[in-house]
């Protein structure tokens, strides 16, 4: 899968990007979204101890939380990159947040979304070539380093 | 806002319990692109049990004793463990445009300690950072820390430990037996600390937040300017209230009971009581880890060992063996040669297994 690294974290071009809010969006066939967060993001929570999505059927506006995390440190949301309605949530991240640090963009997906705005969303968001130079200048700014714990995916 | 702008101070002096709370998150929900970084104080005018965002509150705590007792129990959206709050706690309360802390989450921690163990320093008593975020004293524990993304700020939370009250902490867990609670009252007066405990007294409140403050301008590098909450802080803060004082809110999260029951006294230190099937045998035992080796190992049935007067022996045996297998086999199959001592139908590999369990527990609960 096309990707780059900068600082160890992984950024897969085929994705979209909040980058202010270090969350991916996946556009699958059936028109809905799958939504997850960044390797960024879960290098800087650290290893991530629960995680608590809202259920199927909540609507959120894009930018309102759609889960929340829990490191061994810090507690925060996961902000909507998009607006719309929960049609699935991984339960499999629910029984095992670690997922979220093993393989934040495959199995550690957070939730799929039936967008209500999906092209205007996407609009907003950045992929390819752009979110890997954004990623670069927020990652330098930053000083951020990814880590991944045993049994991360390989890139 | 710049980030070398004053920082808002409020010194809200002594609030309710539900204000010790809601007045973080509601300076967090309220804030605004621009709005002023804010340093809270307060300390709550009477006792509550608090746990963490994630946490199931009736598996954490005896909630029938609490109600007996009048003690409240409120949910915090921050993470972390089981708490009992009281007067003799000051609370400190970063909430800060997220832009002005640092990014990575371990440095964001080191300059909310340094403050408060300058402060510790300054009246005599010896702190030192424990990473990630505690701040220790000779081993024990004297400040917890937690740290949160709460609408559009991100909050830093931590405490000056003027007291604290040992037994009603031990009273209120959810413990499986009374040996555990006593082992767990025994290690809070082991491996937590306060002022009064380190120097006999306790400070002057006053004189303490003043040089809080002048510790904290230092650490930060900004000044600290007294201000006041907003109304919409104030509205935020109602609407908390009533949140945080709903069973609702309280009883959200619910868990199936664990198969081993861990509690943390602080970072290096565990609690947990494992049992474990030897064939149709099961042996359980209370055990205590610092830093990974057995700090105290308490079977529950000294008849297993024969003869049963060796089981002290055997537990003394454990004191302080590194929690790995190889450790483990090396001073059981030494003890029971030494000693000619034996447990029928358990072998050291039982045993190690019932020690390890304890081990795995911890570490899938810090997320290892």
């Amino acid at each position: 899968m096309a990707h780059d690294k900068i600082n160890e974290c992984v950024i897969l071009k085929n994705l979209y990007y909040s980058v202010p809010d270090n969350t991916w969006v996946r556009v699958n066939d059936d028109g809905t979204v799958t939504i997850g967060m960044t390797d960024v993001a879960q290098s800087l929570a650290g290893p991530i101890l629960h995680a608590k999505a809202k259920g199927v059927g909540v609507a959120r506006e894009k930018g309102k939380p759609i889960a929340t995390v829990e490191s061994g440190k810090w507690v925060g949301p996961v902000k909507s990159p998009v607006t719309g309605e929960i049609v699935e949530v991984n339960e499999e991240v629910a029984k095992d947040a670690r997922m979220l640090n093993k393989s934040p963009y495959n199995k550690g997906w957070i939730l799929k979304m039936k967008p209500t705005n999906l092209q205007t969303d996407l609009a907003d968001l950045l992929t390819g070539d752009a979110a890997v130079e954004a990623y670069r200048a927020k990652i330098t700014q930053d000083g951020v380093t990814c880590t991944h714990i045993e049994g991360s995916d390989e890139y | 806002m710049k980030k070398d702008s004053p920082i808002r101070l409020i010194d809200a002096q002594t609030v309710s319990h539900l204000r010790s709370q809601s007045i973080y998150h509601a300076l967090a929900y309220a804030m605004k692109p621009g709005a002023p970084d804010t340093v809270v104080l307060s300390r709550p005018g009477s006792r509550y049990a608090c746990v963490g965002f994630h946490q199931d509150a009736a598996r954490e705590l005896d909630l029938d004793f609490c109600r007996a007792q009048h003690i409240p129990v409120i949910r915090r959206e921050t993470g972390g463990g089981t708490v009992l709050i009281d007067p003799n706690q000051l609370f400190v309360q970063w909430i800060f445009q997220p832009e002005h802390l640092p990014r990575k989450i371990d440095t964001r921690f080191q300059l909310f300690v340094k403050p408060l163990i300058e402060t510790y320093q300054f009246f005599g008593i010896k702190a030192y950072a424990f990473p990630p975020n505690d701040v220790h004293v000779n081993g024990k524990k004297i400040v917890g820390t937690g740290a949160a993304a709460i609408g559009n700020a991100e909050v830093v939370t931590g405490n000056f430990m003027l007291d604290f009250d040992v037994a009603t902490m031990a009273d209120i867990l959810r413990v499986p037996n009374e040996a555990f609670r006593d082992l767990f009252r025994q290690s809070l007066d082991s491996y937590l600390t306060s002022m009064k405990k380190e120097l006999g007294i306790v400070p002057d409140l006053e004189e303490l937040k003043r040089v809080y403050c002048e510790k904290c301008r230092t650490a930060i590098g900004r000044t600290l300017e007294p201000g006041a909450f907003t109304q919409e802080e104030l509205d935020w803060m109602e609407s908390l209230d009533a949140k945080f004082s709903s069973e609702e809110w309280l009883l959200e999260i619910r868990k199936p009971p664990a198969p081993e029951r861990l509690v943390k006294v602080h970072a290096g230190v565990w609690i947990g009581d494992v049992s474990y099937m030897a064939g149709e045998k099961e042996i359980k035992a209370t055990i205590r880890t610092r830093d990974n080796r057995i700090d105290r190992i308490a079977l529950a049935d000294s008849a297993l060992v024969d003869p049963p007067a060796k089981a002290r022996g055997m537990e003394n045996a454990l004191h302080n063996v590194e929690m790995e297998e190889e450790d483990l086999r090396e001073v059981l199959e030494a003890f029971f040669e030494l000693h000619s001592a034996s447990t029928p139908g358990i072998s050291p590999d039982d045993w190690i297994g019932m020690i390890l369990k304890m081990q795995r527990a911890k570490l899938q609960i810090i997320g290892q």
